[in-house]
């Protein structure tokens, strides 16, 4: 039996106890809901961005691209654009450089590579075929010379070039 | 019958020559009174002419520092007072005591004295009170826990959620993924903002099939010529052309002259008797973005 004197005290205490924890939990439970709240903007933010960048073309590599990359790209675009496979003369590696696009932690942060084809025996409607669907396709590998010969074959109907297409990526230097 | 008068009808009032009187000068006493009855106790004490333990004392304040006790022998509370009266207060004050005060402040059935009805309504109200006090807390911490029950849930569907979007975004979660869907989530972005987006410090490399295009498109199809060559990069422009006159070479170099980034030199030209071959350089204007 708690006397007289100390059950006001006891039950006021009580009551205020009951009432800061209570007010906490509840502070606690808001903080805690704001902070998933604006996690989940942040999380439909980054989602909303990764859907809009991989829906862009890749500009920049996120390493070194082998030569059967652009082997397979070669030979999916002359099929496209109605090259025959024997235009195709040769694809070598021309070149894989450091870009310099500053000082200290910038410097050396990319590199460039590039490779250079030979197709020969194109129609300029070929040709034109070439460079679009390979520039539609994708846009990582550009080209960055170009180099028509005409090709002097009086049994041919039309006139025919011989092209010489330096193609260069620019990827991250990991 | 309404309250007021049920108190009414018990209380006793009896003359003002059954207790005994005094007015106290509590002035002499100091100002921070410890217990100011006991120490009235001390200065009514010699005013009356029984011992003061035999005395149940009342006192009520007059105004600056005055007081006036009213006391009753406790033999005479406890053999004549009724069982039911639950007040009993002086029905008239002496006549040396000039104050204007209601009577019945100077009531003595208090402390031990106090009837038993009234200590019993007393404690009733306590307990209704304290009833209404408990409630009321109880109410407030049900509140509270409905609230953060609310929240809880809430968070649970936002928790949910989160793993629904991260799902949508990075596919179902595989058992064997060693990062936790947020960095995962991280380091597929920071691999789409290098390869998706072209750091600003960079410098733009040339399409050169799109400056094909445009040579092509400033071509003047009106005018014969056999290409023998065309060579394209970033800062230049080659072209080699046979035409059949030198007018055809000026129609050419009109048409071409006003490309958009380039400057065109002067034309080489070498005459032979069939055609004239002429040579076309393009440089890229400094200020031309590539």
């Amino acid at each position: 039996m708690i006397r007289p004197a100390l059950f006001w005290p006891l039950l006021l205490a009580a009551g205020t106890l009951t009432t800061v924890i209570g007010a906490g939990r509840v502070r606690s439970a808001e903080a805690r809901l704001a902070s998933a709240v604006m996690r989940l903007e942040q999380v439909a933010h980054k989602t909303r961005e990764l859907a809009d960048l991989s829906g862009k073309q890749e500009r920049i590599g996120t390493q070194e691209r082998p030569r059967q990359d652009v082997l397979a790209l070669l030979n999916s675009v002359m099929a496209e654009a109605g090259v025959p496979s024997a235009s195709f003369r040769s694809l070598d590696v021309e070149a894989d450089v450091a870009v310099r696009i500053g000082t200290g932690a910038e410097a050396g942060r990319y590199r460039r590579q590039s490779l250079s084809l030979v197709l020969e025996r194109l129609s300029p409607a070929q040709l034109g075929a070439f460079l679009e669907i390979w520039r539609a396709r994708q846009r990582l590998w550009i080209p960055t010379r170009l180099e028509l010969t005409h090709v002097r074959d009086p049994r041919a109907p039309q006139n025919l070039y011989s092209a010489r297409i330096l193609v260069t990526a620019t990827y991250l230097d990991s | 019958m309404n309250s007021a008068a049920q108190v009414a009808s018990h209380t006793l009032r009896w003359p003002a020559e059954r207790f005994y009187w005094g007015v106290l000068d509590a002035s002499i006493l100091p100002s921070q009174l410890g217990s100011p009855t006991e120490q009235l106790h001390y200065l009514f004490e010699p005013l009356v002419p029984e011992v003061l333990e035999d005395l149940h004392v009342v006192f009520h304040s007059l105004g600056r520092r005055r007081y006036i006790a009213c006391a009753i022998p406790r033999k005479v509370l406890e053999e004549e007072v009724d069982a039911s009266a639950v007040r009993l207060i002086p029905a008239a004050l002496p006549t040396f005591v000039t104050a204007d005060f209601p009577l019945e402040s100077l009531n003595l059935l208090t402390r031990e004295f106090t009837p038993r009805t009234v200590r019993m309504a007393r404690h009733r109200l306590g307990r209704e009170i304290a009833a209404v006090v408990a409630t009321s807390f109880l109410v407030l911490w049900i509140g509270f826990s409905r609230r953060v029950n609310a929240m809880d849930e809430r968070h649970e569907q936002v928790s949910q959620r989160i793993g629904e979007v991260y799902e949508q975004a990075l596919g179902a979660p595989s058992v064997n993924a060693s990062l936790p869907p947020s960095l995962q989530l991280e380091a597929r972005l920071r691999s789409l903002r290098h390869s998706r987006v072209i750091d600003p410090a960079l410098e733009p490399i040339a399409d050169a099939s799109l400056q094909l295009q445009n040579l092509l498109a400033s071509w003047p199809a009106a005018v014969p010529v056999e290409t023998e060559s065309i060579h394209i990069s970033s800062d230049a422009m080659h072209v080699v052309g046979v035409l059949r006159s030198t007018s055809d070479v000026q129609l050419l170099v009109n048409a071409l002259e006003g490309l958009e980034g380039w400057e065109l030199r002067p034309p080489a030209v070498r005459s032979s008797t069939k055609a004239i071959r002429a040579t076309l350089q393009f440089r890229r204007r400094e200020e031309s973005p590539r």
